[in-house]
């Protein structure tokens, strides 16, 4: 075994004070939230006193609300224009001090993304590092339109604009470049898709349909994971922390300049995440650890040229509660077991030309993963080849064009729960994709294009998209969409047999033997399709105060659904009847609502941001009368919000505040919740950062999903404190 | 196309509206705009930079003065924070250039938004001269520039390349060197 398991170093740096609190109820969650505020505004009382004495200039300084100030004229030169008395704080900061300010902008967007025809959000590194999180899933509840639930300790449910599940299919994710879902049921295991948090540059979330670009599954969202350039990384970094849910996590980076035009980094992580707690108190079987390491290297040979090759290898183990049927004794048991879980990938991009120019990409990945639990046993290579092409054509037009091959082999042997007949399975994918800018105006774009596509189960799709933006004023944009997006058949949805359920004797008629209820995949499974229509309205009106609103309306058909059969009598081991519900394509409906984000910075040393989602989902039945899956209609829920408060104190202090609401998945019988989070950061110098960080803490534990199909037991998020040290060197 | 029931009642439908609202009160609330934060530490820092750089004897006017190469990526933090301001007994003055052939006898440059060309012939312009350069592009030191500002973990930060000043007879305190971030200059 690799580098994996050199243990933490802080253990149980905290113990949690158990059942302070049992009640999740609101009057506790009102007290809690009180209490928040009245830390909040005793820090901001604080800070201003500390600010108005002149001899600490510490903390960057609070700017009353500038004078309006003159257009810059272009040219020649002109007159001065009296300086507002917030910028005459600056001139007399010293140096050391003006580095020191946090100067990210309120709307924390990319200049390109700020007119971008499309629902986008970026979730910065400073934002993960001052949200708390301590993986990546974590990191992504800060992300409004995302619908983020823990089923188990590193089982995770997350999607967008509805059909969220553990094994969610309509959300593509990337991680530089590299697609990081399984074709087995077109989602993503979250539990490895970890990474150095610290070498995170940012995170680009698109809610809706992105299958233009990205292809199938790209259906209700995107998830780019991007790291930094290994320019950027040049140096040491390492953390230790230690907690009642984080109980051990540690890690560290190494990146070097190695040539005039060369750099490389180094990383490794280990974690130790400590099992959660059961709805009777009891502690769950969930306990789990795992270890990444993994390099990343940048060669510039000229100007217009750059070699990036990265790597990762992973190894962990999971501990788990199944609900496994059986038909011995007639009953579900809870088996627990000790998953097994390893991979790792190599990606090589070679980019040419410059960025306004005509330029070219060229990229190569291969990726191998293997999971082994209970229930099944997944074996995975996947090898893709992709070119991107992107052409000024004239003034008005730049067309972007490219080309994937993808191809994925399987090994699934059988497990006691689920079966994959075949074992073995080879998908191939090609595609192409063309789109084209088309700027009319100044302010006024177009983009239209299309992927296509060649699958080896539902042979030729297409994806066409056309968005329009418009950019009346500088920091104003309006935009609109119709995008026509597919989910393709997963293996899983092809091949597989699950046995999710065991009926007692007489359940479903008097005198009936006992019943295993299953789902079976089918050949006759077809494509998800999608037609979606969005707008979107951005605006930075002050420039501390930022909004963007979007709204969506989805049409879908041909939905998954559950198509029982009539019983089968079987004899063998023991007589019983098998229940089979049949994969088929049999719901249509629809789904509405909106994302609204509102970022302010009331002062240069306090951001707030204010973020509310609605989902409406109606769906119907087609063709066979028993067809269900209409628990998907209240598997997401119908609101969220979100509300989250950053303080730049003075003695490099930083406070950080977030609450949460999440509506309630009836379906699932998950009822509804808000909590919160607390960071208190110090950085004494700016090599040495040490963070006390409380998440979860409006109630003893919460629940916030429950697996279905494969069932696992499930747990509960509890109330956890952390303190975590990170030094640079 | 079948459509499925749809139920009726909308939040978004409010707060679509109570956008609408606000976005129309934008429209008149535009006055209020300033440069942004890190347009304004960034002017700071060239502020400090001045401060410390040393221009050779030679130069002896009673004034400095700034050029600012094409689009203003400041936001007009530039005039807000150095115009007028007094260093070593002298003025500073902003100006604009929108060609590279304007930058002769300034003693700063700051390069805006251009193209790749226009800053690249404005380095040359002045290469040799006592003028401190200061740009933001990623090749900007590569090509010759002396000092990179650039934007990390939510901070300003900037880069020297010392052998172009060298050249061109300025002094840069080593104080501004140590809070300088490593930079390798390619060819060496």
């Amino acid at each position: 075994m690799p580098v994996f398991y050199f243990y933490a170093v802080i253990r149980r740096f905290f113990r949690c004070t158990e059942r302070h609190s049992q009640s999740s109820s609101l009057p506790t969650a009102l007290a809690c939230g009180l209490a928040a505020l009245f830390a909040a505004t005793a820090g901001m009382s604080f800070a201003e006193e500390v600010v108005q004495s002149p001899k600490d200039a510490k903390a960057p300084a609070a700017t009353p609300t500038p004078a309006p100030t003159p257009a810059p004229a272009k040219e020649p030169a002109k007159e001065p224009a009296k300086p507002s008395s917030g910028s005459k704080d600056l001139t007399n900061l010293s140096l050391e001090e003006l580095l020191n300010i946090n100067v990210t902008s309120v709307s924390k967007r990319p200049e390109h993304l700020a007119s971008a025809p499309a629902a986008v959000y970026v979730l910065t590194n400073e934002d993960i590092r001052r949200s708390g999180a301590t993986s990546v899933p974590e990191a992504l509840r800060a992300v409004p339109g995302l619908n983020v639930a823990r089923a188990d300790a590193h089982t995770w449910a997350i999607s967008s604009r509805g059909f969220n599940d553990v094994f969610a299919n309509k959300l593509l994710v990337l991680m530089d470049g590299r697609a990081v879902y399984t074709p087995l049921f077109s989602g993503v295991f979250w539990d490895v898709q970890g990474t150095m948090l610290e070498d995170i540059d940012r995170v680009e979330v698109i809610r809706g349909p992105g299958a233009t670009l990205w292809g199938a599954n790209a259906v209700n969202g995107v998830i780019n994971i991007i790291t930094k350039s290994p320019k950027d990384t040049v140096g040491g970094i390492t953390s230790v922390t230690g907690g009642t849910v984080a109980q051990g996590f540690a890690d560290i980076r190494y990146g070097a300049q190695v040539t005039k035009d060369a750099w490389i980094r180094g990383y490794a992580t280990f974690t130790n995440t400590g099992a959660s707690e059961l709805p009777n108190g009891d502690r769950a079987n969930d306990r789990w650890y795992q270890g990444h390491a993994g390099f990343r290297g940048l060669w510039e040979p000229s100007m217009v040229d750059s070699v990036n090759v990265q790597g990762d290898v992973y190894a962990g183990r999971n501990n788990e509660a199944y609900q496994v049927p059986n038909l011995f004794t007639a009953t579900v048991d809870t088996d627990k077991h000790l998953d097994e879980v390893s991979g790792g990938n190599v990606l090589a991009r070679w980019s040419h030309g410059k960025k306004e120019e005509a330029n070219f990409s060229l990229q190569t990945f291969i990726d191998y993963t293997d999971r082994q639990n209970l229930v099944v046993h997944e074996t995975r290579e996947t090898y893709d080849l992709d070119f991107q092409y992107n052409v000024p054509v004239n003034d008005r037009n730049r067309i972007v064009f490219g080309m994937d091959y993808r191809l994925t082999a399987d090994y699934c042997p059988p497990r006691p729960v689920v079966q994959l007949e075949p074992r073995h399975n080879t998908l191939g994918l090609v595609s192409g994709f063309a789109q084209d800018e088309l700027r009319v105006l100044k302010e006024l774009t177009f983009t239209v294009g299309s992927k296509f596509e060649y699958n080896t189960y539902t042979h030729f799709e297409y994806e066409p998209s056309a968005r329009v933006a418009w950019t009346p004023a500088a920091k104003q944009t309006v935009w609109a969409a119709v995008s026509r997006s597919i989910h393709t058949p997963s293996r899983g949805e092809r091949d597989s047999t699950i046995e999710t359920n065991l009926l007692p004797p007489g359940a479903i008629a008097p005198g009936a033997p006992e019943t295993l209820v299953n789902i079976q995949g089918s050949r006759h499974v077809g494509s998800e399709v999608q037609i979606s229509g969005e707008v979107g309205y951005r605006v930075e009106p002050l420039s501390r105060l930022s909004l963007d609103l979007a709204g969506f309306f989805s049409h879908y058909n041909s939905l998954r659904t559950l198509d029982p059969e009539a019983p089968v009598p079987q004899t063998s081991p023991v007589p019983h009847l098998v229940l089979n519900n049949i994969l088929g394509n049999n719901m249509e409906g629809v789904t509405y609502g909106g994302e609204l984000v509102v970022n302010g910075r009331p002062t240069d040393w306090w951001r707030i941001q204010a973020t509310y989602t609605n989902l409406e989902i109606a769906l119907d039945t087609t063709g066979g009368g028993f067809a269900r899956n209409l628990g998907a209609e209240t598997e997401s829920p119908r609101h969220q919000a979100g509300l989250r408060s950053s303080f730049d104190l003075p003695e490099h202090v930083q406070l950080d505040a977030t609450l949460r609401y999440v509506g309630r998945l009836e379906s699932l019988g998950v009822p509804a919740y808000t909590t919160g989070d607390l960071r208190v950061g110090w950085a004494p110098t700016s090599r040495l950062d040490v963070s006390l960080c409380g998440q979860n803490l409006f109630q003893q534990r919460h629940l916030e999903f429950k697996a279905g199909g494969v069932v696992t037991q499930p747990t509960e998020v509890e109330r956890s404190v952390y303190l975590k040290v990170t030094l640079k060197f | 196309m079948k459509f499925c029931r749809i139920p009726s009642r909308s939040p978004l439908l409010a707060a679509a509206l109570l956008l609408a609202v606000l976005g129309a009160g934008c429209t008149f609330c535009r006055a209020g705009d300033s440069p942004s934060l890190e347009s304004k530490v960034k002017a700071a820092c060239i502020l400090n930079f001045i401060r410390f750089t040393e221009w050779p004897s030679t130069d002896s006017k009673t004034e400095i003065v700034v050029g600012l190469l094409g689009d203003d990526p400041y936001e007009g933090a530039l005039e807000q924070i150095l115009s007028g301001q007094n260093v070593g007994g002298r003025k500073i003055i902003v100006r604009h250039y929108s060609s590279s052939s304007d930058v002769k006898g300034a003693q700063v440059i700051v390069v805006g938004i251009t193209d790749g060309k226009t800053s690249q012939d404005a380095l040359e312009q002045v290469k040799n001269q006592p003028t401190l350069t200061i740009g933001e592009s990623s090749a900007f030191l590569d090509e010759g520039g002396m000092i990179r500002l650039l934007k990390e973990d939510g901070k300003v930060r900037f880069e020297i390349n010392t052998s172009p000043a060298k050249f061109s007879h300025l002094t840069i305190s080593s104080k501004l060197l140590s809070l300088a971030k490593g930079y390798h200059p390619k060819g060496d």
